[in-house]
């Protein structure tokens, strides 16, 4: 036994120890080596100051300098070291701390950071990777704190989606998409489950607050693991999952489900039926509203289609890091996280809304009962509404000359001869809508948008072009806002999930004038 | 009422997803991409001894010790495979290894290959850096930093 023990603690142990001691000769690690701080001058300028540690050095001519929101930088570096480099001839390098002074060409923006990116070596014989880092002026003095505010924050310009999320150690990575769901939890994608959770709770009832925490919890896993089971699916094979998902019969099985809870929150089934057939009905419905265990499981599974089409930044992050890297662990992993912070407050909700639920009398609880089957109704129409939606559609509040392929696409865009918008776009999208009702609506907006050729493509009905467009840029779905310079190439700029008016002018204004 | 059962199968199903995660890979199951940005598995390279050096063209000591893999990889030509794994952009790499001649097979992985780095034992994913494989896909030698022809000469010569 005390073998055992031995092997299984101790020899993975030494085996690392032997394998790092014959690889690294005492090497720091990149972030050691080389220590990138910003300190404010004045409005316009800061100051980027590097620690760079004894025997070690950095290229001069490697430095970029990236200002966000965008806008101009205008580096000055003091004189370095020439070096004769083997390879490269004579370079400058620094050996030493130095400072670089950064010139903005207007005052900077509240809320700025400044993307540095540098490459280096060591003394002993061996170079970096480049490396890019962050800068802030954040209020503590330190750059912590800033991760979910990159993830939320609307003032900056969206990057191609999946490098920022996964730069990290796995372990940065599973909290900082934990923290992206705990913050996603509050976006109007999660509006809808907060009836269903509700309702699991006032089904626990007076059973205890014990059991309605488990149920919630029972809930929320049945959440995560469906939306990182299908996330991982849909990433693997390429299959645009919230488009299927979306399919007028898979919403319409959605919609009866929930049409069943709701009636079973009436009572309905108890109601006459002819003998044996209404024995089996009444027992099934007595495991469905919130009652069992496997009912809730099926019911978190649900949600997670249920919210999975609401393409936030980090889910697109996630699905395109596993669908490129051909890693679903770390993928999987992270959309886990990013699920179980989706359920965090919808296990609050279950844990203190049981608690504040007083000892009811009973005909109070049917009456609440009675209610909730309204709202479980209307959720039912609500999910059901990609089947009555296209009738009541408006107009879209922008001119959008429609794109239906790849190489429709492709002719616009030698034609444009300004900035092209391209916007993805489907009819069960919420937020597409949202982006249409509150964004796109706006008098700022629609004035910026007279400088460029706004192209939509409309992949509500997922044929084979639609799913060869949002392909061609690696998309799972929409919504997402692609941009092209006048020549027709792609910028790195790109909108996905919604922004406000404001933030959306920012993305809009850096394109305009570049 | 059967609570357990069901978060048990929840409870299975969190560990069957995340087990995987921390248990050991190995090179020769990664998969990275080529010059052509398509991804290749490395499994294939299993079965004879390989070399494999990690290297970018902005890494002067790698670009150094470059000609003395491309020599060696001619001398055993058919007895050892050479590898390039460069954590840099592939049109650079091609450029470089035609000016090189560099003749054996390239990859160009940024990320991949920087993953793949570390998981082999490099945490700073500092360059060059070169791994030694006999045919059993066991690990014989792994230098970073420049490692000397003759060095690398008198291991694959010995090697099976």
């Amino acid at each position: 036994m005390i073998r055992l023990l031995f092997t299984l603690i101790l020899a993975p142990w030494l085996a690392l120890c032997a394998g790092l001691a014959h690889a690294e000769p005492d090497l720091l690690p990149p972030d050691k080596a080389f220590r990138a701080e910003i300190n404010r001058i004045d409005a316009r300028t800061v100051n980027i100051q590097f620690r760079v540690a004894d025997g070690y050095y950095l290229y001069r001519e490697r430095m970029r300098f990236t200002l966000q929101p965008a806008g101009e930088l205008t580096p000055q570096y003091p004189q370095g070291v020439v070096k004769d480099d083997p390879s490269f001839g004579k370079v400058e390098v620094y050996k030493h701390d130095i400072a670089v002074t950064l010139q903005a060409a207007q005052d900077l923006p509240e809320g700025f950071s400044v993307a540095v990116r540098y490459q280096g070596c060591a003394e002993a014989g061996v170079c970096y990777p480049p490396q890019t880092v962050q800068l802030s002026m954040s209020h503590t003095g330190r750059n912590g704190g800033s991760a979910v505010e990159k993830l939320f924050g609307d003032a900056q310009p969206a990057q191609p989606a999946g490098e920022n999320y996964f730069s990290g150690t796995p372990v940065a990575t599973l909290g900082l998409f934990f923290l992206a769901g705990l913050g996603l939890a509050f976006t109007a994608c999660m509006y809808p489950l907060l009836p269903i959770v509700s309702s699991i709770v006032i089904g626990a009832g007076q059973a205890g607050r014990g059991r309605a925490l488990m149920l919630t919890l029972t809930y929320s896993q049945g959440l995560a693991l469906t939306y990182t089971a299908v996330g991982v699916a849909a990433a693997l094979t390429g299959t645009l999952l919230s488009v299927w998902l979306q399919q007028p019969w898979v919403i319409g099985l959605f919609a009866l489900f929930f049409v069943a809870m709701a009636l079973s929150m009436f009572g309905v089934f108890s109601v006459q039926m002819p003998g044996g057939l209404q024995s089996r009905v009444a027992n099934w419905s007595n495991r469905l509203p919130g009652g069992h265990y496997t009912s809730v499981f099926v019911m978190g599974a649900i949600s997670a289609a249920i919210v999975g089409p609401c393409i936030a930044p980090p889910l697109a992050a996630a699905l395109a890091y596993i669908g490129q890297q051909g890693d679903p662990l770390l993928g999987g992993g992270a959309l886990y996280a990013m699920a179980l912070g989706l359920g965090v407050p919808l296990i609050v909700v279950g844990a203190v809304g049981n608690t504040l639920l007083p000892r009811l009398p009973s005909w109070v609880m049917k009456a609440v009962q009675s209610v909730f089957g309204v709202v479980l109704l209307l959720m039912a129409v609500w999910i059901a509404r990609p089947l009555w939606q296209p009738l009541l559609a408006e107009a879209p509040p922008v001119a959008f000359v429609a794109v239906g392929s790849s190489q429709a696409l492709d002719k616009q865009l030698a034609d444009a001869g300004k900035p092209v918008m391209l916007d993805f776009y489907a009819d069960w999208c919420v937020s597409c809508l949202e982006f249409e009702r509150e964004t796109l609506s706006d008098a700022r907006v629609q004035a910026a948008l007279k400088d460029f050729v706004v192209l939509r493509a409309d992949v509500t009905k997922n044929s084979a072009d639609d799913a060869v467009l949002l392909r061609r840029f690696g998309l799972y779905g929409p919504p997402a806002m692609l941009f092209f310079d006048a020549a027709g190439k792609p910028l790195p700029q790109r909108v996905i999930g919604f922004q406000n008016a404001d933030a959306f002018l920012t993305t809009l204004n850096a394109i305009r004038k570049p | 009422m059967r609570p357990f059962p069901t978060m048990l199968l929840a409870a299975t199903l969190l560990v069957a997803i995340t087990a995987p995660a921390f248990a050991a890979k190995t090179f020769f199951d990664a998969s990275l991409k080529g010059l052509d940005g398509k991804p290749q598995t490395l499994a294939k390279y299993r079965g004879k001894p390989l070399v494999v050096n990690y290297w970018a063209t902005w890494c002067s000591p790698c670009r150094e010790e470059i000609p003395e893999f491309v020599a060696l990889s001619k001398k055993y030509a058919g007895k050892v495979q050479f590898l390039g794994i460069a954590i840099d952009d592939a049109k650079l790499v091609t450029q470089f290894a035609r000016e090189y001649k560099i003749d054996y097979p390239l990859l160009a992985d940024e990320t991949g290959a920087f993953t793949l780095i570390q998981q082999e034992g490099n945490t700073a994913g500092a360059l060059p850096f070169t791994v030694v494989y006999d045919s059993q896909g066991k690990k014989v030698l792994t230098k970073l930093g420049r490692i000397k022809g003759e060095a690398l000469d008198a291991v694959l010569k010995t090697i099976k």
